[in-house]
């Protein structure tokens, strides 16, 4: 519902403020590294316009294809991972009735927690030497030490378990509202005609439930992509560059290297990439929702 | 009369099921953390077992008095504290004026442009921060502001909008009848009159939950407050990595040191322990 508009300029001055802020720490940065992405630009050197060179150069870079692997390796298997156990637990969340609000409590904790804390804390956890997983899980089971962070695929199936401890809890509450939501008349429809569990779940819960879970999958989606701190204090990147996720790689060109078009150029290369996963995702999410 | 034994019986086999298995999952996700703080009240030589014999507030009268891994308490502690609380309670702040305006300006005036301009910060959301990273640091060097609260203040302004303006929309239009504002137009009020005396009252739950979560995120940053500070203002974030990738690190005060960054944390969390999913989907998802 509308006001009728008594003064013409208001609504414009009330978001004046905002789009102060926007226009000059979003969308001139934006437009600026854009502009630098055609420069050859860095902390030590300076020697103009360089056309595409930068992009060129980082096509060629085995570096930023790597990135690109770990980050979509990472991405897929945190992904599924989070979202079958958040599926489950919301499944089993809906059951819950008495002390709801205590395992509500406890699931937000997680994903409230900060996350350079979570990266130290599970650095701490899957140390090989005095870690607790190696010394209080394996150990009791005889079996072998494992080095966590040390060997390069185990290391970033690590870093994919802290994530899913992390924001699994973020699926299923997602997912939890979306169950809660479904009229429960329709289950008990169903109880009369005999269906039996699964059938209740795969023929009324799960395409009820569509567009929460395609909510949770692009939100999820939209937070992996920014993954940084828990990579830092885990690994810091290694072993060699096996979690080299893309935020990583673009914050060692910039900060540490001082390419600095060179990271502005991976950044326009990272936000068409992720431009057009959201498109296609959206396109589909409006097809789902809308049929 | 079988039939409804057998159901009632199969009801509660699946629900005690239902108990084990979220029991289980709360043990899972509360483990980390609550074996992770209790370092903090152990002595040294207990940290490798779960639970302790004896527990000591030691660790912390040393982080505060003495410091840790050879910096002043000054250093790992109390300047990044003191930096955390200034820059994400102004920010905040900033924030949540800012935002107000422009959503209260959204949800109640029709204007051309308005459906971009709620885009437009959906859009502010979904960039990932690294992108605007580059420029930023650019500029801020350019511009002198490197290791100043300023540059923080204004890049948290920025990261927090999204959320605060998509929140304090739908805040605005949920719970604020437009009759009342009528009313006191008619009586004579202001806009901004209106604003301050008819919807902010009503509003006030709406403000506390956007208030502590934007806090929350703030408090917990750590990308530009690593690369945009150097020795001044640093975050409590940044002390903890700087000082968590030392090779030996006396786990006891380092654990110490996350208990008192993660106290806040925790208690703003389970205060609103209802909206923090709804605040990160940008309300796409009801609390």
């Amino acid at each position: 519902m509308q006001l009728k508009r008594k003064n013409p300029p208001t609504p414009f001055l009330l978001i004046l403020p905002l789009l102060a802020i926007s226009l000059s720490l979003f969308v001139y940065p934006l437009i600026y590294g854009l502009y630098i992405s055609f420069y050859k630009v860095g902390g030590y050197y300076d020697y103009g316009f360089c056309g595409l060179d930068n992009y060129i150069w980082l096509v060629n870079d085995a570096s930023f294809w790597n990135s690109l692997r770990v980050t979509a390796l990472f991405i897929i298997f945190s992904l599924i991972v989070e979202f079958i156990f958040g599926l489950l637990l919301a499944v089993v969340l809906d059951k819950i009735t008495v002390g709801i609000g205590i395992f509500r409590t406890i699931l937000v904790l997680p994903l409230a927690t900060t996350p350079v804390v979570v990266g130290l804390m599970f650095r701490w956890m899957f140390d090989t030497s005095t870690g607790i997983v190696n010394n209080m899980f394996l150990k009791p089971l005889g079996l072998p030490r494992i080095n966590w962070l040390g060997d390069p695929l185990l290391a970033l199936i690590t870093v994919g378990i802290v994530d899913i401890w992390e924001w699994t809890p973020f699926v299923a509450l997602i997912l939890l509202g979306g169950i809660k939501g479904i009229p429960s008349e329709l289950y008990e429809a169903a109880s009369v005609d005999g269906a039996s569990g699964f059938s209740r779940f795969r023929y009324i819960t799960w395409p009820l439930l569509t567009p929460s879970i395609l909510v949770a999958v692009l939100f999820n989606f939209m937070r992996l992509i920014k993954t940084y701190d828990i990579v830092v204090m885990l690994t810091q990147g290694g072993p060699g560059e096996a979690t080299w996720v893309i935020s990583y790689y673009i914050y060692q060109t910039t900060a540490r290297y001082m390419h600095i078009s060179l990271g502005a150029a991976a950044n326009q290369l990272l936000l068409v990439i992720v431009m057009i996963i959201l498109n296609l995702y959206i396109m589909l999410y409006m097809s789902k929702q809308f049929r | 009369m079988m039939v409804i034994i057998m159901r009632k019986r199969r009801i509660k086999v699946s629900d005690v099921a239902a108990y084990v298995v979220v029991i289980l999952t709360s043990i899972f996700f509360l483990f980390p953390l609550i074996y992770f703080l209790l370092i903090a009240f152990k002595h040294e030589e207990d940290i490798l077992n779960i639970f302790a014999t004896r527990y000591t507030i030691e660790n912390f009268v040393k982080l505060l008095t003495e410091g840790a891994l050879g910096e002043p308490p000054e250093a790992i502690i109390i300047r990044p504290l003191l930096n955390t609380v200034i820059i994400s309670s102004t920010a905040t702040v900033i924030t949540l004026v800012v935002s107000l305006l422009a959503a209260y300006s959204v949800a109640r005036f029709n204007f051309k442009g308005k459906e971009a301009l709620s885009y437009f910060v959906l859009g502010q959301y979904m960039a990932p921060p690294i992108v605007a990273l580059v420029p930023l640091w650019h500029i801020t060097t350019t511009l002198g502001l490197l290791d100043t609260h300023i540059i923080l203040i204004w890049c948290y302004t920025m990261f927090g909008i999204p959320l605060a303006f998509w929140m304090l929309r739908s805040f605005i239009m949920t719970s604020t009848p437009v009759e009342l504002e009528e009313a006191a137009l008619i009586d004579g009020c202001s806009r901004i009159g209106a604003l301050i005396h008819v919807v902010l009252p009503l509003l006030r739950p709406g403000m506390a939950v956007t208030f502590i979560l934007t806090f929350l995120f703030n408090w917990n940053e750590f990308l530009f407050a690593s690369t945009l500070t150097a020795t001044k203002a640093y975050t409590i974030t940044v002390s903890i990595a700087k000082f968590g990738a030392w090779l030996y690190i006396t786990w006891t005060e380092m654990a110490a040191l996350c208990f008192i960054t993660l106290l806040p944390v925790i208690i703003l969390a389970i205060l609103i322990q209802r909206y923090i999913v709804s605040g990160l989907t940008l309300g796409a998802v009801r609390a």
